[in-house]
């Protein structure tokens, strides 16, 4: 099976960055696919081809990818490879719903504990959107 | 196997060349050949054969290469055995035939294939029993290392200690006699038993014993002294005191143990051939040729040993002056003593020689005792290599030439004064290197020591 | 085709420092797994074991399921060793050495020498005594590599290599494992290197395996824990539980989460209790440093 190597722009991985590195990679895979670059259907290096491109561990990727699989966003077949999965868009999105959910819930705990009543939150969520 | 032949002959070729042509040169060099070839023996199992095997080892690089590689010991065995022994021997015929073959066509008297045939016997004979002895020795860093085993003992006789019992080898078992049978039975025995004990000697070499990685030599072992806390060193002392007494006392101790044995093998000689009665330059050469043999091996072992470790002496509060100073006079006195001690020991055995305060001198000793002392700047310099080991044995066979020119044309005074200005100057040189060279202190590949730390790679 | 390329049960050795064992290591086919542990703890003797440097006093030793002595030479075939103890500038030049290690191999690949001497920047005929200590080590791997080995030990490869060096070694050495059939067994100091590159880990000290298996797993199984207690509250290091620092009612601990102290240590009365991951040299740190006194 001809190797295909996709150029996805993970960006760098690398441990100084927040989170741990397969962490990083499951987020920019998600990226990649919630943005529409990797479509439905589009094969995924192998897990070695990966780890070899991003020098980090095979079992990095594998539990990377194993994440992906359990959201639904990628499936692999054995034998042929992985793959984007059809409904790969709506799941990734779903899970960056889900993680934009938890972040403001984190951002509105941090400044409750700054002090601010809950309309200086709202104030201070409505400068953010703004601000973008 | 043959991969390991090959690449010792491809590594070693160039001095089994120079060998082979100092073979060539003494026995076809134009003298006219004595019928039974015995004014034109040259051993050339002292430069050929397991020379080269035991420098290897002695560096230990090629054993542990050869560790990790899919050959199993018997191979490696057979290979060293065959490499020392077996291709030597027949390098020996080849050279034999060839000046047989030129004898023949060109030479004056008819020298019979007879004589050409003992001639090579002896050689090549010569080649197995060194090897027999060559394996007790243990490996550099293996667990038994230092321990003295029978074997090693007489390798390290034959080859460091007798080289002169080697020159007059041929006359001391001329061929047709029974002394010379009995030479060849067991020397073809112990040719035979070297075939078969390449196996486990290999597999030493290659680690089957537990081995210790480099470690810093230490430098207690053999110093006397009441204490035997390693941090105290001889009767506490430290310091520079310390590093001159280690060097002083080891040349001392080996140089007197190796004068001894010369001594012995002088005693030897002249009881079978009595070629040493009477003439008194024979006894002189020999004498000379013998106790510049031995301190040369002496200073070059002790000295090294030390320079290994420069860059730590060099960053120890003491000036360049002083460790300069130690590095020189503590063999030069170490000389001193061995020699003085050589004289009188050939004064007692030889009568031919007057004991007298000034036999020091006039024995031409201190000329020769100057010019070893060359040995320390450059190996403060370049290190031991083989270069370096190369140039101290043109010097030593210069040298003893020189210094019996020297002993019967230059007054004892004028010697004298050149001898301690030489000394002087090779201080000064070794203080110039201590301060400005950086060659000086790189790391550094040495024959006759234990690996050093860090420099594995 | 066996599932463990090494399997050591029971390996003892007493020698000098070091007292090994019993030691019992599986290293899984197609993983790079990573050996670490305090100096003099016996890793590089337990490489060395395999490959028949020293007699063990004990225990059994086989690689891909051959007893280690028996088919000793079969095993050095199909495995590659890189040491900081070899030495090939009695060579000469590099292409001395290439010519004399590949007289031992029937598998060598002279194509893939050729394209790691390019990337490696080596060429045949460099002075090896010349060549700086970063090249000298990829010359040994070089050396190693090349015969396609399906096993490869590497005796601590990175001393004293600059990062790109580094970088190129480990970019090498998943190369080698990329098609799943490779191991490579790495022996190292650097434990952040090997916490990125290594997927299993085994961790000697005291000559014992405290902990082995897939890097994630055992990184994982740790927290660092920091919590208050209430006034004279005396906790006791136990099983899954190591107390790192304590500062009156303050303390810091290392906890084993799959084993539920963290409920326990509700119980006992620990309060604000936080608990963060920790990298793999954290965690070495916490298990192998000697415990300070109260």
């Amino acid at each position: 099976m001809p190797r295909e190597r996709t150029s996805l722009l993970l960006g760098p991985i690398s441990p100084a960055a927040p989170g741990t590195l397969y962490q990083q990679i499951v987020d920019g895979l998600r990226r990649e696919v919630s943005e529409g670059r990797l479509k439905p259907g589009t094969t995924l290096p192998s897990f070695r081809t990966l780890a070899e491109d991003l020098l980090v561990s095979v079992i990095t990727v594998k539990r990377a990818y194993e994440e992906l699989e359990r959201e639904g966003i990628i499936y692999r077949r054995q034998g042929l490879g992985t793959f984007v999965a059809d409904h790969g868009l709506a799941r990734s999105r779903e899970a960056k719903l889900t993680t934009a959910r938890e972040l403001f819930r984190q951002a509105a705990r941090e400044a409750a504990e700054a002090g601010l009543k809950p309309t200086d939150i709202r104030e201070l969520a409505h400068q953010a959107i703004q601000g973008d | 196997m043959t991969t390991i032949l090959w690449d010792h002959v491809r590594r070693w070729w160039w001095l089994w060349l120079l060998s082979c042509a100092g073979c060539g040169y003494i026995v076809g060099g134009g003298r006219p050949l004595t019928p039974d070839l015995s004014n034109a023996w040259f051993p050339l199992a002292l430069y050929l054969g397991v020379v080269q095997l035991s420098m290897d080892l002695q560096r230990g690089d090629v054993p542990r290469v050869l560790r990790a590689m899919p050959v199993t010991a018997r191979q490696v065995g057979r290979a060293w055995w065959w490499a020392s022994v077996g291709l030597p021997a027949v390098v020996m015929a080849v050279i034999t035939g060839c000046v047989f073959a030129w004898a023949s066509a060109f030479g004056s008297r008819p020298i019979s294939l007879v004589a050409c045939f003992n001639y090579w016997l002896t050689n090549a004979l010569l080649f197995g029993p060194l090897f027999y002895f060559l394996t007790g020795l243990p490996p550099t860093g293996s667990a038994k290392s230092g321990r003295f085993t029978g074997r090693g003992c007489l390798f390290s006789l034959l080859f460091v200690g007798s080289t002169f019992t080697m020159l007059y080898f041929y006359r001391l078992f001329p061929p047709p006699t029974t002394r010379w049978k009995v030479f060849v039975a067991v020397a073809s025995l112990l040719t035979v038993a070297g075939w078969f004990r390449a196996e486990a000697f290999a597999r030493e070499h290659l680690g089957a014993d537990d081995w210790r990685r480099a470690s810093f030599a230490n430098a207690v072992r053999f110093l006397p002294g009441k204490s035997t806390d390693p941090l105290r060193g001889a009767e506490g002392k430290g310091g520079l005191r310390f590093l001159f007494r280690t060097i002083f006392d080891r040349m001392v101790l080996m140089g007197l143990f190796m004068v001894m044995l010369m001594g012995g093998a002088m005693i030897v000689v002249q009881f079978f051939t009595s070629a040493l009665t009477g003439n008194r330059l024979a006894v002189d050469t020999t004498t000379i040729c013998v106790t510049a043999q031995v301190l040369f091996w002496l200073i070059c072992w002790q000295t090294t040993k030390a320079a290994l470790h420069l860059r730590f002496l060099r960053t120890l509060p003491v000036s360049t002056a002083k460790l300069a100073g130690v590095l020189i006079l503590a063999p030069v006195t170490a000389m001193l003593v061995v020699f003085g001690f050589a004289s009188l020991m050939f004064a007692l055995f030889f009568p031919a020689l007057r004991v007298s305060p000034l036999t020091l001198l006039q024995g031409g000793y201190l000329p020769e005792i100057a010019l070893a002392t060359f040995v320390v700047p450059l190996v403060v310099r370049r290190g031991m290599d083989l270069l370096s080991f190369a140039i101290v044995m043109v010097v030593l066979v210069g040298g003893s030439i020189s210094s019996l020119l020297i002993k019967e044309h230059l007054s004892i005074l004028v010697s004298c004064a050149v001898s301690m200005f030489f000394v002087f100057g090779c201080f000064l040189l070794t203080k110039l290197f201590l301060e400005r060279s950086s060659e000086t202190y790189r790391p550094r590949k040495n024959q006759f020591a234990d690996m050093q730390w860090g420099t594995g790679r | 085709m066996n599932d463990q390329v090494i399997e050591i049960r029971g390996l003892l050795k007493n020698y000098h420092a070091v007292h090994l064992g019993p030691l019992d290591l599986t290293v899984p086919r197609g993983a790079i797994y990573g050996l670490i542990g305090p100096n003099c703890a016996g890793k590089t003797t337990t490489i060395d074991l395999i490959y028949g440097m020293g007699s063990k006093d004990g225990g059994e030793i086989r690689v891909f399921g051959l007893d280690h002595q028996s088919h000793a030479v079969e095993i050095k075939r199909r495995a590659g060793y890189v040491s900081p103890d070899l030495n090939f500038e009695v060579w000469g030049r590099v292409g001395r050495a290439i010519r004399f290690v590949r007289g031992f191999y029937p598998d060598w690949d002279d194509a893939y020498c050729a394209q790691l001497m390019k990337t490696f920047q080596l060429d045949a005929r460099a002075r090896i005594a010349w060549l700086s200590f970063g090249a000298k080590t990829k010359l040994s791997l070089l050396l190693a590599l090349s015969h396609r080995p399906e096993l490869l030990m590497l005796d601590e490869p990175t001393i004293g290599l600059d990062a790109i060096s580094r970088q190129q070694v480990f970019a090498e050495l998943l190369k080698t494992v990329e098609d799943g059939e490779r191991t490579v067994l790495i022996s190292s100091h650097g434990l952040s290197d090997i916490e990125r590159f290594a997927d299993h880990v085994g961790m000697i000290k005291g000559g014992r395996l405290q902990l082995g298996g897939r890097m994630d797993e055992v990184v994982d199984r740790f927290r660092l824990a920091e919590f208050f207690t209430g006034n004279g509250t005396e906790l006791e290091s136990r099983d899954g539980f190591i107390i790192l620092k304590r500062d009156e009612n303050r303390w810091q601990a290392l906890l084993d989460h799959n084993s539920g102290i963290q409920d326990w240590l509700q119980t006992q009365g620990a309060q604000q209790l936080s608990l963060t991951r920790l990298t793999l040299e954290d965690l070495f740190v916490a298990l192998f440093k000697e415990e300070e006194p109260a």
